[in-house]
């Protein structure tokens, strides 16, 4: 019997469609459907009374633009067995912000001139995670056929560039603080009807950078002259292992073949 | 026949009860504070004191005076969440301070160029700063973090002081209780937040009238020995004691802690230049201004009591400030806060994976 997944998303979900001939593939006995948003999706987005998703637009280039993508502004999520979100950030960029602007008392000090506590840092982004999802579960409604994939980190390349998340990235404690964000993430899932899958830490190069080999970048030839730095999005490998965690720890399935994208 | 005259005669309505109370003429209400000293919206202000300090500072802060602002909180910190570590409560993040004694003991500290060792209390494996041990409300992992945190709070205090050009400071209480190794007031006994009470270690005392004076003179004079030539509008919160340690009935010994701080504000008011006093407690406790205003637990200040009093303020100052918009802290950021430039990197993702 078939099983029907739903793989739906922001921008982010763009991972999972780049590796839907693999997907289908790996999971002959999943059906697959995909439907992404752009921008921050499913804060323009509705659920009606009947289980169907629609987009919510102010004007005909949005329209046009999530029809070119999905043949239609809408999903009806009444007939799948489950629904994989993509793209939750859980307001992530918190704590980069507080790792930017202080030196965490209890954690190794870096030398900054203002200082938050730990205890008050994790009370703050705990407050941050639940608030994110609190609005996920507003707009996607209690649903147990949902499981929340945590958007991916930036790649590691971003360490060449400005950014607020270098401050975390680089921090002694920088592990700890990683384990403490997912911890409490899924802290906060364990009190609602979702399930979650954060990053599984092969993909990551250190903690709170992806590998570069996962970087959306890499899958675009440079002849096209796309090359504008996007470390935030994600390839169709990364596509593929973050839906094989999901489906090893949420539906005990493996790959039946080979995962080498060359093969597909 | 001889005329007689009394000295009464030419008092104007608010010095009657009838024409200034009974009858609330707006005249009168005018007349219930006197500023000694000018205070603009660009006088820089400092608020202290004790908890309904807090609303004084709200309240001005969000009219648009000059109330400065150290230790703040950042935007990622979701306001009511701040409040409960001690941020942008006052004018720094030292909690309430409730006695005299306690403000000068913070003046001293701050201004001191040698560090004077902090007063750490011990619950359930964690440390908290006796001196403001609500700041934090799990407290710390280690003596090392209070010690470092209260580094960091003096020198923002010492900062704030340099800043400052009149202190508004609530005084709460006459009753406190002190770490007898080292004279120091605390906040609240040992036990009540974290700690543990032993009477070896620390005792009780209800500071006399002569003994608030002279700490509030002191706490002048300390700063002028620093060349801050601060001016110092005093009021007494009209928030009664919530429970007292005299062995006297909590009603008495309310009136004796409201009576002596009142009574030193005033002593204060009219025999020193760099002190004034402003009724608040009047204002919240009284009919002067159509109070009493207090909500049904009988301690709590109203809203409207609250707004009297910062419109008695506004308007002894003769300033418009009261009407500007309120300066409302900008919310905290979040990852739904796109820019054009995300907007566009995610269609491109999208484009290019879902491309048919």
């Amino acid at each position: 019997m078939t099983t029907r997944v739903a793989l739906i998303g922001n921008s982010h979900a763009s991972a999972l469609g780049a590796a839907a001939a693999r997907l289908d593939a790996a999971y002959p006995d999943l059906d697959f459907s995909h439907f992404a948003l752009p921008r921050h999706g499913f804060q323009r987005a509705h659920m009606d009374d009947h289980g169907v998703l629609h987009a919510d637009t102010d004007n005909r280039r949005d329209e046009a633009f999530i029809i070119k993508l999905n043949g239609s502004a809408s999903i009806d999520l009444t007939p799948f067995d489950h629904i994989v979100v993509a793209g939750i950030g859980f307001n992530r960029r918190t704590l980069f912000a507080a790792t930017e602007a202080y030196d965490i008392l209890d954690l190794t000090l870096t030398g900054k001139e203002h200082t938050i506590s730990l205890a008050h840092l994790q009370t703050l982004i705990d407050s941050r995670v639940r608030g994110n999802l609190l609005r996920t579960l507003e707009i996607l409604g209690e649903d147990a056929r949902i499981t929340l994939l945590q958007a991916p980190y930036e790649t590691e390349q971003i360490l060449t560039v400005p950014d607020q998340l270098l401050e975390a990235a680089r921090h002694p404690d920088a592990q700890y603080l990683m384990d403490m964000f997912e911890t409490l993430i899924k802290g906060a899932i364990a009190d609602s009807p979702y399930q979650v899958v954060t990053p599984p830490h092969a993909l990551l190069a250190a903690p709170f950078l992806t590998k570069a080999q996962y970087n959306r970048a890499a899958d675009i030839d440079a002849a096209q002259g796309r090359g504008k730095a996007d470390f935030t999005h994600m390839n169709s490998d990364y596509g593929f292992e973050i839906f094989k965690a999901f489906a090893h720890q949420q539906l005990n399935l493996a790959p039946q073949v080979s995962c080498d994208k060359r093969e597909v | 026949m001889t005329t007689m005259r009394s000295p009464y005669d030419d008092l104007p309505p608010q010095a009657f009860w009838r024409t200034a109370i009974v009858r609330q003429k707006p005249e009168a209400l005018a007349h219930l504070y006197h500023p000694k000293f000018d205070l603009t919206a660009n006088t820089a202000i400092m608020t202290a004191g004790s908890c309904f300090a807090q609303h004084i500072h709200r309240s001005l802060s969000t009219a648009g005076w000059h109330v400065l602002q150290h230790e703040s909180r950042a935007d990622i910190m979701p306001l009511k969440l701040a409040k409960q570590y001690g941020y942008d409560v006052y004018s720094a993040r030292y909690g309430n301070i409730y006695t005299a004694r306690q403000l000068l003991q913070l003046l001293t500290e701050a201004l001191n160029d040698t560090p004077t060792a902090p007063l750490i209390w011990q619950k359930d494996g964690r440390y908290y700063d006796a001196l403001r041990p609500s700041i934090e409300p799990e407290g710390f992992a280690s003596r090392d973090s209070v010690i470092h945190a209260r580094q960091e709070h003096l020198r923002a205090v010492r900062a704030l002081l340099q800043q400052t050009e009149c202190i508004v400071f609530t005084l709460g209480l006459t009753e406190c209780w002190i770490d007898s190794a080292t004279g120091r007031a605390l906040p609240t006994a040992p036990g009540t937040v974290a700690g543990d009470y032993d009477s070896s270690q620390t005792h009780f005392h209800n500071f006399t009238h002569s003994e608030v004076l002279a700490d509030l003179r002191a706490a002048r004079d300390l700063l002028k020995s620093h060349g801050l030539a601060h001016r110092f509008l005093l009021t007494v919160s009209p928030v009664p004691l919530t429970a007292t340690a005299t062995g006297n009935h909590i009603g008495t010994a309310s009136t004796y802690s409201k009576s002596v701080l009142r009574g030193v504000c005033g002593e204060l008011d009219q025999t020193d230049p760099d002190f004034s006093y402003f009724p608040s407690y009047e204002i919240i406790t009284t009919a002067v201004a159509g109070g009493p205003h207090f909500a049904k637990n009988m301690r709590s200040p109203t809203p409207e009591g609250v707004d009297a009093v910062l419109g008695i303020f506004a308007m002894s100052h003769a300033t418009d400030t009261a009407t500007t918009p309120p300066s409302v802290p900008v919310p905290p950021t979040d990852d739904t806060a796109a820019t054009e430039e995300d907007d566009l990197i995610c269609e491109e993702a999208l484009l290019e994976a879902f491309s048919k």
